[in-house]
């Protein structure tokens, strides 16, 4: 369904620019053939008929040629984030019974070939652990609580009706010229940026790597940029370094998600550059919800995107929300049923989220999930806490959010040692086999974690460790 | 303002510290060589660095031009990169 679609939208485009990455820039034509060449190669060494090919790797024109020739094979795109270990990678592999990866890494192991700035490597599953749905067209990951990466299966329908109504919502057009600063596998630049800007043949420039103002701000002057798409992060660096001038002329929507945008970095970048950055919410599961080209304050995060409903409570008793969209996810590929215990009878999926409705646009007031959310990715404090636990001299491990001194939510430890342990060797011994966003910034070292009367770690007297900046008991 | 190495060293290592979301030290930063990996360093934590070096020093630092050279994961490479910038040379 998405090769049709997409196929389609090749051909319309034809000779207008698609993507640009910094060094590479490819008309629809060009992206049509290089995607044709990479299904090729992937046809010479993966013979299964329903292929199931990760994606890992930072953005560029070789990522959406890669994403576009999957799908031409009649296989399933898993989009990974390119910070993940080759560890993580290695067990994404196994848990989805992956037949081959794409990436951009310089890692070990054989390659068989390499195309578009990618290389492919072939693993082999030794049978399908989980077996995909019949109408999954492409997996994106999300952590739950679960200790693992949850695989999200979406429909070719899903993933459809989410770049559609993004463009009816939005006011996307062909004459539209996007910077996308944030990596491929996140819903925020999914969501708003792949497939939508093919549909509509605008141009998308990507940048790969990080996302600093002045790197972005060159960026969107070279495109001539109408759109700017990025984690708060991107905003508060242009709010920290005052870069914007030129840049933005011709920009006339900026979009936030994934993380919370401070108000004074909304209020410092309006000043700088008289746009009203659009805050939009979206859920790995559900795709996005909300947006607003002017919302009606700092808080909103806009209106229902078409095809989206909201539950929500009023401002004076705030409650956890719950939503349903026409890009809903169909299931975990390794979590079985668990996805359907999120859902009501009606369809609608119980976020982690509070917030109310104000005027039509949504608020959000809190969380109640444990999950991490730094700087827009989401980290699970299980997963994180089993890895600690098992490095040399750990007997046991807590993980939970703390706030840093920068204000912002950070992975917090604490650690009960077998003897004396050096926190700068736990983060260095946990970084080889977690990205380094999952590593504790924090680490707090006691004799032993007690545990409550119900045998959970008493989160709020560990939690006030950290309001001490001293490592260790 | 005239920077000397020694200058730009004991400014990006102040930033170094700044900029993470951790309880790094100055004794940390050494015993890590200097390693921006090894100190727990993420994504959120170079932006903010990158920001704060190009905000002190008033240099402009081209990603896309280091992104593989490998000289943005150590505090050495910063260094000499920022130096570069400066045109105080470097051995």
């Amino acid at each position: 369904m998405l090769a049709d679609l997409i196929g389609k939208t090749l051909a319309e485009h034809h000779d207008g620019l698609a993507v640009a990455d910094g060094r590479t820039a490819s008309s629809y034509r060009e992206l049509d053939a290089t995607a044709g060449a990479l299904a090729n190669e992937i046809a010479g060494h993966v013979t299964a008929e329903r292929p199931r090919v990760a994606i890992c790797a930072r953005n560029s024109v070789g990522y959406v040629a890669a994403y576009i020739a999957v799908l031409r094979l009649g296989g399933v795109p898993f989009l990974v984030d390119a910070a993940v270990t080759e560890a993580e990678l290695d067990s994404i592999a196994e848990d989805c019974s992956l037949h081959a990866v794409l990436d951009d890494r310089p890692a070990p192991g054989p390659e068989l070939g390499a195309i578009a700035g990618l290389r492919l490597r072939r693993r082999r599953p030794n049978s399908l652990l989980h077996k995909l749905s019949d109408g999954t067209e492409v997996c994106r990951f999300t952590s739950g609580t679960t200790g693992k990466p949850q695989c999200i299966e979406f429909s070719g329908d899903a993933v459809a009706a989410a770049a559609r109504n993004w463009v009816a919502g939005t006011g996307l057009d062909g004459d539209d010229r996007i910077v996308c600063a944030a990596g491929l596998s996140n819903g925020l630049a999914f969501n708003t940026s792949l497939l939508a800007c093919l549909l509509v043949g605008c141009q998308l420039h990507l940048v790969g790597g990080l996302p600093t103002a002045g790197r972005v701000s060159r960026v969107a002057a070279r495109a001539v940029a109408t759109r700017l798409i990025g984690f708060p992060a991107l905003y508060d660096s242009f709010v920290r370094t005052g870069r914007s001038g030129g840049a933005f002329a011709d920009v006339e929507v900026a979009i936030s998600s994934g993380a919370r945008l401070r108000p004074e970095t909304a209020a410092g970048f309006r000043e700088l550059t008289g746009i009203t950055i659009s805050n939009y919410y979206g859920i790995a599961e559900t795709g996005p919800l909300t947006f607003a080209r002017t919302p009606l304050s700092d808080d909103s995060l806009g209106g229902p995107l078409p095809g989206v409903r909201i539950e929500a409570s009023t401002a004076e008793r705030p409650d956890v929300l719950s939503v349903r969209s026409e890009s809903m996810a169909t299931g975990y590929l390794n979590a079985p049923g668990v996805f359907d215990q999120s859902l009501s009878g009606n369809g609608f999926y119980r976020t982690s989220d509070q917030g109310f409705l104000r005027a039509g646009e949504l608020v959000l007031t809190g969380r109640v999930s444990q999950v991490i959310n730094v700087g827009g990715r989401k980290v699970d404090p299980v997963e994180v806490a089993d890895a600690l636990r098992r490095l040399p001299g750990v007997l046991d491990a807590v993980v939970l959010e703390v706030p840093d001194r920068h204000g912002e939510p950070a992975v917090g430890a604490v650690l009960a040692p077998a003897a004396t342990l050096d926190p700068a060797e736990v983060r260095r011994l946990a970084a080889q086999v977690l990205p380094q966003h999952k590593v504790p910034s924090l680490v707090r070292l006691v004799a032993e974690i007690p545990p409550t009367a119900i045998g959970k770690p008493p989160l709020a007297r560990l939690r006030a460790l950290f309001a001490d900046r001293t490592e260790g008991i | 303002m005239a920077f000397t190495e020694q200058d730009v060293r004991e400014g990006i290592t102040r930033l170094v510290i700044e900029s993470n979301e951790g309880d790094l030290t100055p004794e940390a930063v050494a015993a890590a060589c200097g390693l921006l990996a090894d100190l727990g360093y993420t994504s959120l934590s170079f932006v903010r660095m990158l920001d704060a070096i190009e905000n002190d020093f008033g240099v402009y630092i081209d990603l896309e031009q280091e992104q593989d050279s490998g000289r943005l994961r150590s505090l050495d490479g910063l260094v000499r990169i920022v130096l570069e910038n400066l045109e105080l040379g470097v051995d």
